[in-house]
């Protein structure tokens, strides 16, 4: 009933319908491949831009302070949504559309999307661990133990299987040094962010849960991207505009609703 | 530790980061980026027999030391068009891809099609500009429509080709009595940068629409 109801709200609609649309012009793109790379050029910084506008809207009601941890995580996943947008323009505009080179890796957009891990990691961290120690009382030992044990635990799984796939796409070939620093960074932040999301649906609780469930879903998004994207690496299946990115754009949408989401809570 | 403390450490942790990526940072190769199956080119001539140079990529079949390239190449005197084939292995450095192509074509359209990673290359090395016979290499940035492109003006003994780096296709050439330009191709979009501007501002704008009537709503039902 609540989500059916939420579902009527005109920003869920207009998200469902930039889902709808980017999976239409992803179904276009693989059937026609030469205008891939253009399409997904034009179309990623638009879809990255939204979060960024999105929390524009309400930035003077939420007030930043290092005390309110949840405002400490709204601004650091901002911050994080910016970084990545330029990552996004970097990639999109000036190596696809400018340069007229597909898939630039490593290139100076990976600078930023390697930045944007850190705010998002942080503001997560911040607020999941004030969240812990506001629930404390209420987990039990073996709760604890159960919970922190399956969150390093996938964390370690996902980074193993990630490094695993990264290294078959050298296929035996020396890796370059700057592309062994980018590779271990990706795989541990992405463990270290599967660590701190897993942590998070444990002790997900209050008026703001919504709020940070959507930021969880976001970012676990973008790790079941980046390693089915390692994965089509490793295999030179990989192409700019392959149906994964949808991945990756959905989760650019679902920051956005959980910016909407802080707009209505503070309006 | 604090979160102030923290975020210090990590801001310093990135900016080391950034320090050794700024030195290190290298491109792939890009070969004949423009070389997709279903790409199309049309170049219209003046100066020469022909009128019209058009080729497609029909199809490609890879191997593992080698990719064949199955292409049709079409001119004013032959319309109907003929079918080209390219073989490109892994083991020689090839400049011109129209250079091994299984029939002749007319002596300018060898220039239509150039590896611009071994431009890349040969610019920086003397020794393989004077292989290929190329008297200089210089990066040049153009507006082609209302997109910036980056590309390769190569001067021949006499001959100056605008090469454009993605797809290394000839944009602009003057060969001899000949000139051609890039009139008609799916590969590379004319507005495609301001498209993009355009799908950003459309999108924010609906983005903002929304939410103030979602919020206004949600304020009416309350």
């Amino acid at each position: 009933m609540r989500l059916a109801e939420e579902l009527k709200d005109p920003y869920y609609l207009y998200s469902i319908g930039l889902v709808l649309l980017s999976i239409c012009v992803y179904v276009y793109i693989n059937i026609y491949p030469e205008f891939a790379m253009n399409v997904s050029a034009i179309l990623y910084p638009a879809i990255a831009a939204i979060p960024v506008v999105v929390y524009l809207v309400s930035i003077r009601k939420v007030s930043f302070s290092w005390e309110d941890k949840f405002s400490v995580m709204i601004v650091f996943q901002w911050i994080g949504s910016i970084i990545w947008f330029v990552g996004e323009i970097i990639w999109c505009w000036y190596y696809n559309l400018y340069y007229g080179l597909g898939n630039p890796y490593p290139s100076i957009a990976d600078i930023f999307y390697v930045g944007a891990y850190f705010p998002v990691i942080m503001g997560l961290a911040i607020y999941i661990i004030y969240l812990y120690r506001t629930i404390k009382l209420e987990l039990t030992r073996t709760q604890l133990l159960a919970g922190i044990s399956s969150a390093i635990g996938a964390g370690v799984i996902v980074g193993a299987i990630y490094w695993i796939m990264t290294i078959a796409s050298y296929a035996g070939e020396m890796i370059p040094l700057d592309e062994f620093i980018l590779n271990i960074l990706y795989v541990l932040l992405d463990a270290v962010l599967l660590v701190v999301i897993v942590f998070g649906f444990i002790v997900i609780r209050g008026k703001m849960d919504r709020i940070l469930l959507l930021f969880l879903v976001s970012c676990l998004l973008i790790i079941v991207y980046d390693v089915s994207f390692a994965y089509l690496e490793a295999y030179g299946l990989y192409y700019d505009g392959h149906p994964v990115e949808l991945l990756d754009l959905i989760s650019y949408i679902v920051d956005a609703l959980a910016f909407y989401e802080v707009a209505k809570l503070v309006k | 530790m604090k979160p102030k403390k923290f975020i210090w450490i990590s801001m310093i942790m990135i900016l080391i980061f950034l320090g050794i990526q700024m030195g290190v940072l290298s491109q792939e190769e890009v070969w004949f980026n423009g070389l997709e199956v279903g790409a199309y080119y049309r170049w219209s001539v003046s100066g020469g027999a022909i009128s019209m140079i058009s080729i497609s990529v029909d199809d490609m079949y890879v191997e593992e030391d080698y990719t064949l390239y199955y292409l049709t190449y079409r001119d004013s005197s032959r319309p109907d068009g003929v079918p080209l084939e390219v073989n490109l292995t892994w083991e020689e450095d090839v400049m011109l891809l129209l250079e091994n192509v299984n029939i002749s074509l007319p002596n300018f359209a060898i220039y239509l099609w150039w590896n611009a990673s071994l431009l890349e290359y040969a610019k920086e090395n003397r020794t393989a500009m004077e292989y290929y016979n190329i008297s200089s290499i210089e990066y040049r940035d153009i507006m082609y429509g209302f997109s910036p492109r980056k590309t390769i003006v190569v001067q021949l003994n006499d001959a100056e080709i605008l090469v454009d780096m993605g797809t290394g296709v000839a944009l602009y050439a003057v060969i001899g009595e000949v000139s051609l330009s890039l009139v008609e191709t799916n590969m590379i979009w004319r507005h495609a940068i301001l498209l993009s501007i355009i799908l950003l501002v459309i999108l924010c704008v609906l983005s903002i629409v929304s939410l103030r009537v979602g919020i206004r709503r949600r304020g009416e039902r309350k």
